[in-house]
């Protein structure tokens, strides 16, 4: 049968990733998160559960905060991508987010850190009312087994000031 | 933890993705339909689903719509849950709908996955699959042969089985939208936030002349293979006075039997629990219904 009965079906995709046109070939079975990893060495994207459930794969695809472990790269096709390199954009200075993590211990070990700053930022982007409550809810996509949270709560609360994001 | 082989296709059009599954099913190929994937991948991740081919809809934009201008409300292929959750007016207007979209899954989640798709897929906890009970919805199939309707109350026929046939793809769903007198709830019981529930239970009431019910829908999920319309429990609603005692009562009449024991609960506790958010669900639904008549 096709190439796909024995994996090697291979599709070209074009796609815009932190800013930069990229233009490959990918195997069709390949997750998006695995694309970004291995064919462009961007392991700032952290795999955990490959199962839809952790959070730590968070990208944003088209500016919607999106799994990449339960999406197909070739699917990535004509999309722009942001990961957490891209978050800071070219200069010296963190992105308010990466700022306030930092100061204000929101991660320990940082494994599920990319991940939780890309569902953060789909939170601040997406439309309000913002609120601790709403955050809450919001990041029960995420699992953190350090932090207990709460850091990160304030972390974000912090950004979204600095942001301009009003907050109730 | 990741898919199996695949062919992949990525067709342009309706007319396409029906004579890719016309074909797959001539020659004895298992092809799936791919919209949001966030049911059928992490299967494939798990080698629980191995399909030959996917068949990616994402392409075929002129499915992603959802109209409730009219009496329902119509849901394409390729609606997002995001979607409906970011229509607020639409959200305002149907209680049950504000109440479950934020219970599916996460933000990032929605984002991706398809109201239809979590219809095709058939988990029995799923959300949709009740709402669909309780809103009066249908499911539009298509296929080379044509198309079909089948209401909610026949689509889901077991575990993650549905009606439909292996060349047809749900095309559209379809929801009845709830009445200015009528209010509607959707409660759920999950051990975590955006797990499968335990159990759920959605309800709709129309009110009558002096806030008696006129008639009433029940929908329970996690006591049976399938979710389902509790129509003793409604015919003792109709014509009794929307208050806390009555649901009380009524809840009493629930099933016994039918849950399962597993890892996450007995059977005994569902039964329980269902009883609690039945009754809850009620009062929210009779709240609502009163609020609008005000």
């Amino acid at each position: 049968m096709s190439g796909g009965a024995e994996g090697k079906q291979i599709r070209p995709i074009r796609t815009v990733v932190n800013g930069a046109p990229i233009e490959g070939t990918v195997p069709v079975r390949q997750s998006l998160a695995d694309w970004l990893r291995d064919g462009l060495g961007l392991t700032g994207t952290h795999l955990g559960c490959e199962q839809g459930v952790c959070g730590a794969c968070t990208v944003m695809v088209d500016g919607e905060p999106t799994r990449s472990c339960i999406m197909f790269a070739v699917q990535a096709d004509r999309s722009e991508i942001l990961t957490i390199e891209g978050l800071a954009g070219t200069g010296d200075s963190l992105h308010p987010l990466q700022e306030a993590f930092s100061e204000r211990h929101g991660l320990q070990c940082g494994f599920c850190t990319p991940g939780m700053i890309m569902a953060c930022l789909g939170y601040l982007n997406g439309e309000g009312p913002h609120s601790r409550s709403g955050l809450r809810r919001y990041l029960s996509g995420n699992l953190c087994r350090c932090t207990g949270y709460m850091k990160i709560l304030e972390a974000v609360e912090e950004a979204a000031q600095q942001m301009g994001v009003s907050w109730s | 933890m990741k898919a199996p082989a695949f062919e992949y296709v990525l067709p342009e059009s309706l007319a396409e993705v029906h004579e890719a599954l016309s074909e797959a099913r001539a020659s004895d190929v298992v092809a799936k339909i791919l919209a949001g994937g966030q049911s059928l991948v992490p299967l494939m991740n798990f080698r629980l689903a191995r399909p030959d081919r996917l068949v990616d809809i994402n392409r075929i934009g002129a499915l992603r719509y959802h109209d409730s201008a009219a009496a329902s409300l119509r849901v394409g292929a390729l609606c997002r849950h995001a979607d409906i959750e970011k229509n607020r007016h639409l959200v305002a207007r149907v209680g049950a709908l504000a109440d479950a979209i934020p219970l599916i899954g996460h933000a990032a989640i929605r984002s991706r996955g398809t109201v239809v798709g979590s219809l095709a897929h058939g988990d029995s906890l799923a959300e949709w699959i009740s709402l669909a009970l309780l809103l009066d919805g249908t499911v539009l199939l298509s296929s080379t042969a044509g198309e079909r309707v089948v209401p909610a109350g026949e689509w889901l026929q077991g575990y993650l089985k549905t009606a439909a046939e292996d060349d047809e793809i749900v095309r559209e769903a379809s929801f009845s939208l709830p009445g200015d007198s009528d209010g509607t709830a959707f409660v759920e019981l999950a051990r975590r936030h955006g797990d499968f529930c335990l159990v759920s239970a959605g309800a709709f009431l129309a009110l009558g002349e002096r806030g008696t019910i006129a008639s009433a829908r029940v929908v329970l999920a996690g006591i049976g293979p399938v979710p389902f319309r509790d129509q003793a429990i409604e015919s003792l609603l109709a014509g009794e006075p929307a208050t806390a005692e009555t649901f009380e009562r009524v809840v009493e009449a629930l099933p016994k039997s039918g849950a399962q024991d597993d890892v996450h609960a007995t059977a005994a506790y569902r039964h329980h629990a269902i009883g609690v958010i039945t009754v809850r669900a009620l009062m929210t639904a009779a709240r609502r219904a009163q609020d609008q008549r005000r």
